[in-house]
C-alpha cells in the first residue's frame, strides 16, 4: 500500500512537471546542456591530453625508458651502461612490452664548410628504433637508415626536416659531425644524408640527426655501451605498472636497480662505475607534460564546479517559483491531512524527476556529440586559421580526436542528478513549512 | 448524550505588527452528532478563525476545543495533520482540488493517504460521485469541471473518508445562486442519508434560512440569540 502511494506520488510529480511543460522543459534542457557540455569538454580535453602524451611518448620518448640512475640525474655522455642480448630479451619478456630500442645520445656540431648547427645526434638500431617510435614512417625525403650499417660505404644520417633546411642539405649531401668524446678527445666523422624526417615533434624536427648505433658509439668512444633503452608498451594508462614490472625483471636479472635518480658529483668521471639502472615511465621523463595533463584535470574540476553552481541556482529558482505558485494547493493538501513530510517528498520528487530527465538527456546528447568527434575528429582549424598548430613542442593537425570514457559520461550525469535533487531541498522545505490556514486565507 | 464538539471559552488573538487583533473573544458552543449547522456573521466576525480551531488547523490563544474526548486544541504539527486526515473533512471556498488529479483521484485522495487499496477506494468513491451526479465526469481534471462540479467533488472527497465532521468555509461563495442552492441541497441530503455532522460558514441569507441551526458571530463573540437546539 505504501508502494502504491509512492507510485502515485511519482505520477503526481510527473504530472506537475508536465503542467508547466515550458518551464520544466527549459530547466531540464538547461541541465541537459550542462551535462552534455561537461561530457563533451572532458572528452575533448582527454583527446587533447592523449594526443599530447602520445605525441611526446610515441615520437620521442617511448612510454618507458631505462637509464643509468646518474644519467637520469644529469645526462653526461660517460654515464652509459652495457646492454646484453639477454637483457633485451628479459625486457621484451615483460607483459605489455612491445619493443625496446637502445639509444646513444651525443651533442655536437653538424655541418659543412658553409653552415653548421648544434645537433643532437641519436644513435639508434635501425631495425629496433622503428618498432618503438614511428620515426621511420615519418621520413619525407630519401629513406630511413639501412638495416645494417655498411662496413665500407659512407656513414648514414637521417636529419630532422628543419635541421636539413637550416643546413641547406639534401639527400645525398655530405655533412661532418664534430664532438667531444667521453674520453675528452675530439671526434669527427663524415656522414651522407640518407633521409629527412618530419615528426611534428620540434626537438626532432629542428635539432636531431639519427645515425647508426655503432657509428655513435664509435664517435662518442662509448665502447659498445648505451645511454638509454626506449621501451614501447601496449597501453598508456598502465605504464606505471609496466615500469614496476620492468624494475622487478631487471633486478632478478642481476642488474643493479635504483628507485630514484641519484644525487651525484658532476665532476666524477665514472665511465665504468657500477651505478644502478633506473626505469622511468613517461610521467617522470616528461614531468612538464604530466603536469599539463594534471592541470587539464584541475581546470576541468573548476569548470564542473561553475556548471554545477549555475545548474543549482537555476533549479532552485524554477522549483521555488513553481512551489510558490502552488502554495494554495499545497495549503489545501496540508489542511486535508497530507503530512508535511509527504509534501516535502512530493516536491523533492518533482525536482528529482526534472534532474533525472535533464541529466539523461544531457548524457545522451554529450555522448552522441563526443562520440562523433571521437570518430571523425573535431575541426580546430577555426582556432588556428588552418594548418597544424603545436603546443609544448607537439604538433597537432587541425583535428582533435576526442576520447570518451565511461566515467566521462557517468560522473557528470550522476553528480548532476544528486546535485540537482539537492537543489530541490530548499523549495521542498519551504513548501512543507507552509501554514495551511494562513495559506488558504491568502495570507502567505 | 454528550456533544460531538465542545468549544470552551475560546479566544484567538492575532498579532499584527504592533497591534493585537482579537478575532475570537470567549466563544463557547457545543455541536451534536448529525447536526447541520451554519456559522453566520459579517465579514471579519471570526467565522474562519473558529472553523480553523475546530478543524485542528489553528490553536486558540486561550480556551479548549474537544472533539469527542480528544483535546484537539493542543495538537500540533504531524499529530494535527494526522488527526485531520483521520477525522475531519474539509471543503474550502476555492482551490479545493489538486489540479493534476482527476475528479475520481481527487475524491480518493484522502483514502489514498490513509493507505486504502485502489479497488476499495474506487468502490467507495464511485457511488458517491454517482450520487452527486458526476459519474460520467469522474475522469476529468478540475479545470474541465465547473465551479459547482468542483465543489461537489470536494464534498465527495470529504465524505468518502467517513469523517466525524465536515467543515466547510464558505463553500458556496464562488457559486451563483442556483448552483449554491443545489450544493446546499446536496449537503443537506447527504447529512440526512449518512448522518455526517456538517458545520459551514456563509454570508448567504438564503442559505441561512434553510439551516436547522445557525450560530451567529459578531466581533468574535456569539451574537444573541443563538437559535441552537432548534
Ligand atoms: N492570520 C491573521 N493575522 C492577523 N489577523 C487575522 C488573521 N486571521 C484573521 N485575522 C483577523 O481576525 C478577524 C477575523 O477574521 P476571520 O477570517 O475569522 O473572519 P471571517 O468571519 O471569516 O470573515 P470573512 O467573512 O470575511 O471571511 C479579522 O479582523 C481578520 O482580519
Ligand atoms: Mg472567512
Amino acid at each position: 500500500m505504501a508502494g502504491n502511494l509512492r507510485t502515485s506520488f511519482l505520477a503526481m510529480a510527473a504530472r506537475n512537471l508536465l503542467r508547466n511543460g515550458w518551464r520544466s522543459g527549459l530547466t531540464a534542457g538547461g541541465i541537459a546542456v550542462s551535462v552534455a557540455m561537461m561530457v563533451w569538454t572532458v572528452a575533448m580535453m582527454a583527446g587533447f591530453s592523449g594526443t599530447m602524451v602520445r605525441g611526446a611518448t610515441s615520437v620521442e620518448l617511448g612510454q618507458v625508458q631505462v637509464h643509468r640512475a646518474d644519467y637520469a640525474e644529469k645526462a653526461r655522455p660517460e654515464r652509459s651502461f652495457e646492454v646484453s642480448a639477454a637483457m633485451l630479451k628479459t625486457i621484451e619478456g615483460v607483459p605489455e612490452v612491445q619493443a625496446v630500442s637502445p639509444r646513444v645520445h651525443l651533442w655536437g656540431l653538424l655541418g659543412n664548410e658553409r653552415r653548421s648547427q648544434v645537433t643532437r645526434l641519436v644513435g639508434v638500431d635501425a631495425v629496433r628504433e622503428p618498432k618503438v617510435t614511428p620515426v621511420a614512417g615519418a621520413v619525407t625525403l630519401g629513406a630511413w637508415l639501412s638495416a645494417k650499417p655498411s662496413k665500407t660505404g659512407p656513414h648514414e644520417v637521417v636529419l630532422g626536416k628543419d635541421l636539413a633546411r637550416k643546413l641547406n642539405v639534401k639527400v645525398g649531401s655530405e655533412v661532418v659531425a664534430f664532438l667531444q668524446a667521453t674520453d675528452g678527445s675530439l671526434g669527427n666523422d663524415l656522414f651522407v644524408v640518407r633521409g629527412v624526417v618530419e615528426t611534428g615533434n620540434q626537438l626532432i624536427d629542428r635539432s636531431t640527426a639519427f645515425i647508426h648505433l655503432e657509428d655513435a658509439r664509435y664517435l662518442g668512444v662509448l665502447d659498445g655501451r648505451t645511454h638509454e633503452l626506449a621501451i614501447k608498451t601496449a597501453r598508456l594508462d598502465n605504464v606505471n605498472l609496466v615500469a614496476a614490472q620492468l624494475t622487478q625483471a631487471l633486478r632478478s636479472d642481476q642488474h643493479k636497480m635504483a628507485s630514484a635518480p641519484l644525487k651525484v658529483d658532476p665532476d666524477e668521471q665514472d665511465l665504468n662505475a657500477a651505478v644502478p639502472l633506473l626505469v622511468q615511465p613517461w610521467s617522470e621523463l616528461a614531468p612538464d607534460l604530466f603536469k599539463m595533463v594534471e592541470l587539464n584535470d584541475k581546470s576541468t574540476s573548476l569548470l564542473y564546479f561553475v556548471i554545477y553552481l549555475i545548474a543549482i541556482l537555476s533549479i532552485v529558482n524554477t522549483q521555488r517559483m513553481s512551489a510558490w505558485e502552488r502554495r494554495r494547493e499545497f495549503g489545501v493538501m496540508l489542511a486535508i491531512g497530507l503530512s508535511p513530510a509527504r509534501l516535502f517528498r512530493l516536491v523533492l520528487t518533482e525536482t528529482f524527476l526534472l534532474a533525472l530527465a535533464g541529466a539523461l538527456l544531457g548524457a545522451a546528447m554529450g555522448t552522441a556529440l563526443a562520440s562523433w568527434h571521437a570518430a571523425v575528429g573535431f575541426d580546430m582549424s577555426m582556432f588556428t586559421d588552418g594548418g597544424s598548430f603545436s603546443y609544448m613542442g607537439i604538433a597537432f593537425n587541425e583535428r582533435i580526436f576526442f576520447k570518451l570514457r565511461a566515467t566521462t559520461i557517468l560522473e557528470p550525469t550522476l553528480v548532476m542528478l544528486v546535485v540537482g535533487t539537492l537543489a530541490g531541498i530548499w523549495p521542498a522545505w519551504k513548501a512543507m513549512r507552509l501554514e495551511p490556514a494562513a495559506t488558504i486565507a491568502g495570507r502567505s | 448524550m454528550s456533544a460531538l464538539i465542545r468549544v470552551q471559552d475560546v479566544h484567538r488573538t492575532y498579532r499584527q505588527g504592533e497591534i493585537d487583533v482579537h478575532a475570537l473573544r470567549g466563544v463557547t458552543v457545543d455541536l451534536d452528532k448529525g447536526e447541520f449547522t451554519a456559522l453566520a456573521g459579517p465579514s471579519g466576525s471570526g467565522k474562519t478563525t473558529l472553523l480553523n480551531l475546530i478543524g485542528c488547523l489553528d490553536r486558540p490563544t486561550q480556551g479548549r476545543v474537544l472533539i469527542e474526548e480528544d483535546v484537539i486544541s493542543e495538537m500540533t504539527g504531524t499529530d494535527a495533520a494526522n488527526y485531520r486526515l483521520q477525522h475531519i473533512g474539509f471543503v474550502f471556498q476555492a482551490y479545493n482540488l489538486i489540479p493534476v488529479l482527476t475528479a475520481r483521484e481527487n475524491a480518493e485522495f484522502i483514502l489514498q493517504l490513509r493507505g486504502v487499496p485502489p479497488e476499495v477506494r474506487k468502490a467507495t468513491v464511485m457511488p458517491l460521485l454517482e450520487r452527486v451526479g458526476l459519474l460520467d465526469m469522474s475522469e476529468r481534471r478540475p479545470h474541465e469541471l465547473s465551479g459547482g462540479q468542483q465543489q461537489r467533488v470536494a464534498v465527495v472527497r470529504a465524505l468518502a473518508a467517513k469523517p466525524r465532521l465536515v467543515l466547510a468555509d464558505e463553500p458556496t461563495a464562488n457559486l451563483d445562486g442556483e448552483t449554491s442552492e443545489a450544493l446546499l441541497d446536496l449537503m443537506l441530503e447527504l447529512n440526512k442519508e449518512l448522518g455526517v455532522t456538517f458545520l459551514f460558514s456563509t454570508h448567504d441569507s438564503q442559505v441561512i434560512e434553510r439551516c436547522r441551526r445557525v450560530i451567529r458571530l459578531r466581533s468574535g463573540q456569539l451574537a444573541q440569540p443563538d437559535e441552537g437546539d432548534a
